[in-house]
């Protein structure tokens, strides 16, 4: 960790930094942030998901898949229902859409960003 | 100083709470742990360890015939289940104890009954504490359990039958939701606690989560060491508790207080154990029995000057004698650090921790499991540690609780320090006006996300170009006088 100094907003701040797995972590007056070039950094919406598929927003494992190929799928509807940390969490479609292909198992375990589902949106 | 050699059959801050407990007491530890597990503070601070099992809960912290090998094998002859895993099972208790070993926690039988949540509210009944009106019975059909929801009336709660800590709890808000729901609360019980029995009840919609510390002797003679307040919750996960509550009448916090003993007594309740209330419109209703420590009993720790786990492991040594007096003094907040990502939810996050630095101090406490160079996996859950201060008043507290948030450094992984710095800034925080319902009501999709302006990311952009040349390397504005002319051979 290094402390140096980071222009935020117009003013100097004096920040704590390290680099780990190379992704920059910062600690300052802005609270602790997180920064890697062409990565998605901290703070991004959920409004840039893709519109034609379902990825794995965390590593885990696939709890349950509600459709199949084929299937219409109303927006917001849950997809797949993944298991991290002893949570469930639902994985739902971003618009309506047609299932082109599940590209997972129920009981799989999945890597972050691991491709799902494939949609086409309606 | 005692003798003894005592199994610790969990991991992160709790397994480290109960190392140094142990440490303290003059006690040998061995930890038992899984095989990712081995990158962790409670490994490395362990008089000796033995290895459970592969990462998955099922294959190691859940696997009983594992920890009775370990006992027979390190020559433990106590056992420290912590909480969550095993430590509320009465099988696995009673397997411990049939092999000739000390299950540090109630007796197995007191386990099965507050466990079956159904036995448990039998016997809340016959000591007439009121309990929230729901269905507890043996027809598990889809077509009861909706049929018991329309007659309990929505809002109506879904909960695993062998659950708590909130794993297995869905809030059914209306008939269409109800069915996906049940059954997603069947799965998350059979993952967590291998069964899938639910029950239903009615879901009180403003009320606090009020919960009582109680300590048995096993005699019959039990004592309460006050309350603490969870109201802030999140899909009934606890982010924040203090103690004492803030907004409690005296007369309630008496009749509380005296049915958690009479609970506690009609049980003949052995060690640690935590009655939940909730509180609505001045009346209370038991909501569970936790049968083992809390993770959030550090408040209680603070504001009244014991150490429960000490006093767990006296009692399972037969060195326990029940304190006299007991009064509370100051105020105590607990803050919850979850590796996730607040913004979207609550997703988890898992990564190499880098720098982990917390800003000591008189009436700061920081429990936390992990260091340096350590590995946040998605095997277990998410809290990898705990905030927790003290202070005279609450106002001053919370003041110390919002330093110290500021000044405490996570790397590797996403926290959640800015949402609690959010909440504890809110206005219905700090008037203690809130109810479980605070979070879904002023943050219902977590803490809004602040996008990062282009001149923010330009400038994050340049401090890690900066950051990624060899320290020393880049130019620097002042020329040492140490650096001309001078080198070390």
């Amino acid at each position: 960790m290094r402390k140096l100094s980071l222009n935020w907003d117009g003013r100097e701040e004096p920040v704590w930094a390290e680099k780990i797995n190379g992704v920059l972590w910062v600690h300052g007056p802005m609270g602790t942030l997180s920064y890697a070039p062409e990565k998605k950094s901290y703070g991004q919406s959920q409004s840039d998901q893709a519109q034609d598929e379902i990825r794995a927003p965390m590593p885990g494992k696939i709890k349950k898949v509600l459709f199949e190929e084929k299937d219409k799928v109303p927006a917001g509807q849950t997809v797949v229902v993944m298991e991290a940390m002893k949570m469930e969490f639902e994985l739902k479609t971003p618009v309506a859409a047609v299932v082109k292909g599940v590209q997972c198992q129920e009981g799989e375990q999945v890597n972050l960003n691991q491709l799902l589902v494939r949609l086409e949106p309606a | 100083m005692m003798e003894g050699k005592v199994a610790i059959a969990n991991r992160g801050e709790v397994a480290v709470r109960i190392i140094r407990a142990c440490q303290e007491l003059g006690l040998k530890t061995v930890l038992f742990h899984s095989e990712p597990d081995v990158q962790t503070l409670a490994y490395r601070m362990a008089d000796e360890t033995f290895c459970l099992g592969p990462g998955p809960s099922d294959q190691s912290y859940l696997h009983q015939e594992r920890h009775l090998e370990g006992l027979k094998q390190t020559g433990a002859t106590y056992l420290h289940p912590g909480f969550g895993f095993l430590s509320e099972n009465g099988d696995f208790a009673e397997k411990i104890e049939q092999a000739g070993f000390t299950f540090v926690g109630p007796r197995p039988e007191t386990l099965r009954q507050m466990g079956d949540k159904i036995a448990a509210k039998a016997l809340i009944e016959n000591a007439k504490v009121p309990s929230v009106p729901g269905y507890r019975g043996n027809d598990q059909s889809m077509a009861t359990l909706l049929k018991k929801a329309e007659e309990i009336g929505f809002p109506v709660i879904v909960k695993a039958a062998a659950g708590g800590g909130g794993r297995g709890m869905k809030v059914l808000n209306n008939s269409q939701e109800a069915a996906e729901l049940i059954e997603s609360a069947q799965r998350e019980g059979e993952a967590a606690f291998g069964s899938n029995k639910v029950f239903l009840e009615k879901y009180l919609d403003r009320a606090r989560h009020i919960e009582f510390q109680v300590f048995g002797d096993g005699l019959g003679g039990a004592v309460h060491l006050g309350e603490r307040d969870c109201s802030v919750q999140r899909r009934h996960q606890k982010i924040i508790e203090e103690a004492p509550a803030p907004a409690l009448s005296s007369s309630l916090r008496q009749k509380m207080g005296e049915a958690a003993c009479a609970i506690a007594k009609a049980c003949h309740y052995r060690g640690a154990g935590t009655v939940e209330f909730l509180v609505q419109d001045d009346a209370f209703y038991f909501l569970e029995m936790n049968t083992r420590l809390q993770v959030e009993h550090p408040v209680t720790e603070l504001v009244y000057g014991v150490d429960l786990v000490k006093a767990q492991l006296l009692l399972a040594m037969g060195q326990f004698e029940l304190w006299g007096e007991l009064s509370p003094r100051g105020h105590a907040v607990e803050c919850r650090i979850y590796a996730e990502d607040s913004e979207r939810g609550g997703m988890p996050s898992t990564g190499l921790l880098g720098t982990l630095k917390w800003p000591e101090g008189p009436g700061r406490r920081f429990d936390c499991g992990f260091e340096k160079g350590d590995e946040v996996t998605s095997f277990y859950d998410s809290m990898i540690a705990k905030v927790i201060v003290w202070d005279e008043t609450r106002d001053r507290a919370l003041e110390k609780m919002q330093k110290v948030l500021k000044e405490s450094i996570v790397f590797g992984v996403k926290t959640n320090f800015d949402f609690l710095l959010q909440i504890l800034s809110h206005k219905e925080f700090r008037e203690a006006t809130f109810t479980t319902q605070f979070l879904s009501k002023n943050f219902p999709s977590g803490p809004p996300a602040e996008p990062l302006t282009e001149e923010q990311k330009a400038a994050l952009a340049a401090l890690y170009r900066k950051i990624s040349e060899p320290e020393g390397a880049s130019s620097s504005k002042f020329s040492s006088p140490w650096s001309q002319g001078w080198r070390i051979l």
